[in-house]
């Protein structure tokens, strides 16, 4: 039953990210084909979770399929309250397979739907319902809707599955003047608790002081937290990601103390029995019972007990295996851990194999040859695993992006705009990696074009603009990258606010020329906003340092196009994988370095009029009519170097972010595939090494990342 | 009384709403906030609702709240009104 529920839950969040945005676009094209989707899609839950024993869940699609049922015959309509209804059903149905919420909140809003839907199958429409409450009195709050204070005891010895989830204790600690920093630890502590379910927590209120002392605006309250989640460790920390010096926040995983041990299996077993009529509750318990304390399989207690003959078992478990296979199709599931663990393999047959052909250098003659076409042939057949296995991790952007016509959907509502969602190239392929972690970047462009790119609707109507706006997400792949767009026809970037901000914060002077791409790289920058007013959405100045900030994770770049009037165009550029890179390995005295492939441009040996230093701008090599920043890595790395004039030395030109840098090197040693290895977050603080490799001597070569060089020296 | 909550409250305003409450519970007994124009409570709104409750619980007063969101009283309870 377990792994029942596993594969259950894996199909259903794929059914959910498809159905959403099918949900959405139901409510634009209203066509029959979109219905008959949903309708499809929400019977498949309905049999499916029967299936998996989530009867809860197989009655809430049952009910949700007739609604779909009436809707396809046409004696009910697609309204706005209809999609609404559908779009809270698959909240609902997500919460409920996660597992992520049990509490109150979630039994409110399914009795809400359900009387939305019994109410919508009987009217057609919604009018005259009451949808909350309309009274509320502070105290009566808890009680009547959100407490949630199911204790950690029940919440560990439910019958849900616990083994796929893990449970946090988070305690955070706010500073009181957080306030002031334009954050709300509310939306903070709102974005943790979603990311799983609440088994306790507890507000810390002893600072808060009397009413007639009160200081309201600093922040008194703390909170400690334990929670269920599907996510791991650094998921829940990411909330944090903001406040991270505002606040104090300590999380520990404590799983074990909670995951009691439960045999869902067996339980499965006695419900097929018992739906049979082979026995009876009452026998089914006193089996449960001397199972718990014999550890025997129930199978065998049936029948030693006398309840079931062998055959009557036998058919049992023949039913069991009949759903068990119904489930399974031609397609495996296998998790990305597993993958993952593939790709550290292959890293280190990579590494063994630099190791061969270090050691073919010490051999002479014929010998040698044949070991270097032995490697090389390995090379060829290793190169070709890893395009198969990267192919594997690989999965199109679609559904992701699809994931966001609801949020579109949704903020645009909140801002009385008409914004459609507009997707090209759902079909392109990314490693599953750099999706997950695009995700957020995404959002909180999304949100940025909603609250502040496109304007609303009268200032549209005044400028003789379409009223309905456009958001573009588009991908494509181009020259061994990833680009993703994202695209508005909203007012565009006001450049002039731009540069005012900038000088006042000194990243500029206000004789200083600079281009349009330097100038919107400054709204990278921490703590930079030129919004107007702090929204709900966005606007604090926290957030695109962040975009950035997750893009160069990735060792991606983000630029961004603005023209007045007419839109503005962020254009994120990916590498196609993570774990292992082509790599130009050099040396610097006596240590290795590797510089990525993508970011190299030409290597050269400057003359000695080509070096100049000017003022303001430091050391820099006249390349073609450009003043390139010259970075003598043996000063950066503080080791020595065999050469320390560049005109002796050779200089690698790289691309990065808006401009080039010359890197100074001693010899460039020569290009192989590089294992990524990662590096503890405090050693790669400084911004010019994103990681390590380990070389075929064992010694281990710094990896540069030129992004974090470039930020440093362009800043 | 009845006070219809401004729809931007939020920490740039949450000094004038302190004090303006703080004045009616000097004078009334009961006193209804009504945020139907609100779509979402910050916490330094909500501290100040929680103390003004302790405030009214201790003197035999009342605090309501008329229209309250499925979104706003989830945030009521997780800025803990249930301890």
């Amino acid at each position: 039953m377990e792994g029942l529920r596993e594969i259950f839950t894996g199909e259903a969040q794929e059914i959910l990210q498809n159905l959403e945005p099918e949900i959405v676009n139901l409510e634009e094209t209203k066509s029959p084909d979109a219905v008959n989707k949903i309708f499809r899609s929400v019977h498949t839950l309905k049999g499916s979770s029967g299936m998996a024993g989530l009867m809860e869940l197989s009655e809430f699609t049952h009910k949700l399929e007739n609604l779909m049922d009436a809707v396809r015959g046409g004696s009910l309509q697609v309204d706005g309250d209809l999609i609404d209804i559908l779009l809270n059903s698959m909240d609902w149905i997500r919460m409920n397979v996660a597992g992520t919420d049990k509490s109150d909140v979630t039994e409110t809003l399914k009795i809400q739907l359900l009387s939305q839907i019994d109410a919508y199958m009987q009217n057609g429409n919604l009018s005259g319902h009451l949808q909350v409450p309309a009274y509320n009195s502070l105290s009566a709050i808890n009680s009547e809707v959100i407490a949630d204070n199911t204790s950690v005891k029940s919440s560990a010895t439910d019958n849900s599955d616990e083994t796929a989830y893990r449970f946090y204790r988070i305690k955070v600690v706010f500073k009181e003047s957080v306030f002031r920093n334009g954050i709300d630890p509310l939306m903070i502590i709102e974005d943790l608790v979603s990311l799983g379910r609440i088994s306790r927590r507890v507000v810390d209120k002893r600072k808060l002081p009397d009413f007639e002392n009160l200081d309201p605006e600093k922040c008194f309250l703390n909170w400690d937290i334990i929670m269920r989640s599907g996510y791991d460790i650094s998921k829940i920390e990411d909330t944090f990601i903001f406040v991270r010096d505002h606040s104090t926040v300590k999380i520990n995983d404590i799983t074990e103390a909670f995951n009691a041990p439960r045999n869902l299996e067996v339980q499965k077993l006695g419900e097929i029995m018992l739906s049979k009529n082979i026995i009876n509750k009452q026998e089914l318990d006193k089996v449960l019972e001397t199972q718990k304390q014999s550890g025997k399989k129930i199978a065998e207690l049936m029948i030693e007990k006398g309840y079931a003959s062998d055959e009557e078992v036998k058919s049992a478990l023949e039913e069991q295996d009949k759903i068990k296979k119904k489930i399974e199709s031609s397609s495996i599931r296998v998790s990305t851990g597993k993958l993952d663990k593939l790709l550290n393999l292959l890293g280190e047959i990579i590494i063994g194999q630099s190791a061969i052909m270090r050691a073919a250098e010490g051999i002479e003659g014929d010998e040698a040859e044949r070991v270097v076409s032995a490697v090389n042939g390995l090379d060829r057949t290793t190169r070709e695993f890893q395009e198969n296995l990267m192919g594997i991790r690989m999965i199109p952007i679609g559904p992701t992006f699809e994931q966001f016509r609801r949020f579109v959907r949704d903020t645009a509502k909140i801002f009385n705009k008409d914004i459609k969602l507009v997707i090209e190239g759902a079909e392109t392929e990314l490693d599953k990696t750099v999706i997950e972690k695009l995700n957020d970047p995404l959002k909180h462009m999304i949100r940025n074009s909603i609250d502040h790119g496109i304007e609303s609707t009268e200032e549209r109507k005044k400028s003789g603009k379409n009223l309905n706006a456009e958001i573009f997400l588009k991908a494509y792949h181009q020259e061994g990258s990833v680009y993703v767009e994202v695209r508005d026809d909203g007012r565009g970037i006001d450049k002039l606010r731009v540069r005012k901000k900038a000088e006042q914060l000194g990243f500029i002077k206000h004789s200083d020329e600079i281009s349009d791409e330097n100038l919107f790289s400054f709204l990278f920058m921490p703590g930079f906003s030129t919004a107007e007013k702090v929204g709900d959405l966005s606007g604090r100045g926290v957030g695109m340092d962040v975009v950035k900030t997750n893009i160069d994770e990735l060792r991606g770049t983000i630029k961004i196009e603005s023209e007045k009037g007419r839109g503005t165009v962020f254009t994120i550029k990916l590498p196609l994988t993570l774990a292992i890179i082509d790599g130009m390995l050099i040396r610097v005295g006596e240590h290795k370095y590797v510089i990525p492939l993508l970011s190299i441009v030409e290597s050269i040996r400057p003359a000695k009029k080509e070096v100049k230093t000017i003022k303001g701008q430091g050391e820099v090599v006249y390349i073609r009519g450009q003043y390139v920043s010259l970075i003598r890595l043996y000063e950066l790395f503080r080791i020595k170097s065999e050469y320390t004039d560049p005109c002796n030395s050779l200089v690698v030109i790289v691309e990065a972010n808006n401009g080039m840098l010359a890197l100074m090197v001693d010899e460039l040693i020569g290009q192989q595939q590089i294992v990524i290895k990662s590096m503890d977050s405090e050693l790669t603080k400084n911004r010019a090494i994103s990681g390590a490799s380990i070389l075929g001597d064992g010694k281990i070569a710094l990896i540069l990342d030129i992004h974090g060089l470039a930020g440093d020296v362009i800043h | 009384m009845t006070i219809e909550v401004n729809e931007n409250i939020g920490v740039k305003t949450v000094k004038k709403f302190y004090l303006e409450l703080k004045e009616l519970l000097k004078k009334e007994a009961e006193i209804i906030l009504d945020l139907q124009n609100v779509k979402r409570l910050d916490l330094s709104v909500v501290q100040v609702l929680i103390a003004a409750n302790r405030e009214c619980m201790k003197n035999n007063k009342s605090i309501k709240l008329k229209s309250v969101s499925k979104d706003i009283k989830r945030q009521l309870y997780l800025a803990g009104f249930s301890n």
